[in-house]
């Protein structure tokens, strides 16, 4: 067996031959599943878990906000969100003969009266996801960090409700993890296995084999 | 339990790193949301200077270059506003809460710090630059350029940063097995 078909890396094997064109080629099939699975995943989620879970939250405070998919008014508009506008808003635009989705749009501007959900697994899961196939084609790591991603819409939708129910600080905490977690987790989960693949990182020593003394 | 007492002390460093992240951007986030962003005074002098900046960088291209406070004209009615959002913020403290809760001497921060940042920001004024040619050369494909270049750009950039501070840090590997200790000489028996 020539050696170069036994290769292998500190997270198993790798290919030997062409491993950046495999790497290409893997990048794009997962392009083309997140095109044709993910995203339509994404937004079967927003309008049958989010709005419904959402729309069946019956404390007093819930009942201030009217949940709203602008989608469900303008096909293909922003249809991975649910948003929750104020009630009074709403129906005051209405009554200005606006649509949903500019009365909407005017809230998020003006920052008051509107919070919004945004489904999990979006473009920032999609770009590191595709870094980490390119490099580590024959490792499954965009699954880790899909499952990531996962944890953190679960967490994202929970603390949305509460914020919608009960206590409103929770958007504030929603918000966190739209922005800063979210991100941070996919930048981190890509970069601690890139450096562990280099044995540096704190990733790096639990990859390492034990030291009999 | 003991399973995850096991998990933290073999995973220590990176248990430590990833909860000092967590706590800074956390610091980070209220600070901003009570009093920066209320405040507005950050916000305007960075959004200002993005904008004065990228006009001095438009000027030999487009002799016409008005900046207006936030916003920057490359010529009548080719404009873009640079709103809190957009000024780079979010961007500096995600890569400043990596630098300080990643392994590494203060020494080495003190320098790669200010670095990194003046990079970010040299990156949102070129991005600004580009959404203005854009604008002006293909107005049909602004919307998309603004959301994914904006978002691919900046998280490369950051990501880089990252990626050399993880090597230029001054700081061995956390949780590296230290050094094996010298021999001991095996003892000789007498009469072996």
């Amino acid at each position: 067996m020539p050696e170069a078909e036994s290769k292998t890396s500190p997270f198993g094997r790798v290919i030997s031959r062409h491993p950046r064109l495999w790497g290409a080629l893997f990048a794009m099939l997962l392009l083309g599943a997140y095109v044709y699975g993910v995203r339509p995943a994404r937004e079967w989620t927003a309008a049958h878990i989010a709005a419904p879970l959402f729309r069946s939250i019956g404390t007093p405070r819930a009942r201030a906000f009217t949940i709203v998919r602008p989608s469900d008014y303008v096909p293909g508009n922003q249809p991975e969100a649910v948003f929750a506008v104020e009630t009074g808003r709403l129906q005051a635009g209405f009554a200005a003969g606006q649509a949903a989705p500019d009365v909407i749009r005017e809230a998020v501007r003006a920052g008051e009266g509107v919070a919004y959900w945004v489904a999990p697994v979006g473009v920032l899961f999609l770009l590191p996801a595709m870094f980490l196939v390119f490099v580590f084609p024959t490792r499954p790591f965009w699954a880790v960090l899909l499952a990531y991603h996962l944890v953190v819409g679960a967490l994202s939708l929970a603390v949305f409700a509460v914020g919608l129910g009960w206590f409103a600080p929770a958007f504030g905490l929603y918000l966190f993890t739209r922005t800063y977690l979210t991100e941070s987790v996919s930048l981190v989960v890509p970069l601690l296995l890139y450096l562990a693949a280099r044995g540096l990182g704190p990733l790096a020593a639990a990859s390492r084999p034990a030291r009999i003394p | 339990m003991s399973d995850a007492r096991s998990f933290f002390a073999t995973h220590r460093a990176l248990s430590l790193f990833l909860l000092k992240m967590a706590a800074i951007y956390a610091a980070w986030f209220v600070l901003y949301d009570l009093w920066l962003l209320p405040d507005g005074r950050l916000d305007t002098w960075l959004s200002t200077s993005v904008a004065s900046w990228t006009g001095a960088v438009l000027a030999p291209f487009y002799p016409e270059t008005i900046v207006d406070s936030r916003t920057i004209w490359a010529k009548p009615g080719i404009g873009i506003l640079i709103e809190n959002g957009c000024n780079g913020l979010s961007a500096l403290s995600l890569f400043i809460g990596f630098v300080v809760a990643y392994p590494g001497t203060w020494a080495r921060r003190a320098w790669f710090i200010p670095m990194g940042l003046a990079a970010i920001v040299v990156t949102n004024i070129v991005r600004c630059a580009v959404l203005l040619v854009v604008s002006d050369k293909w107005p049909q494909i602004f919307g998309e350029v603004h959301a994914l270049h904006a978002l691919f750009v900046f998280y490369l950039v950051i990501f880089g940063l990252w990626v050399l501070w993880a090597n230029v840090g001054g700081s061995a590997p956390p949780d590296a097995a230290p050094p094996a200790p010298p021999p001991v000489p095996r003892p000789v028996l007498a009469g072996a």
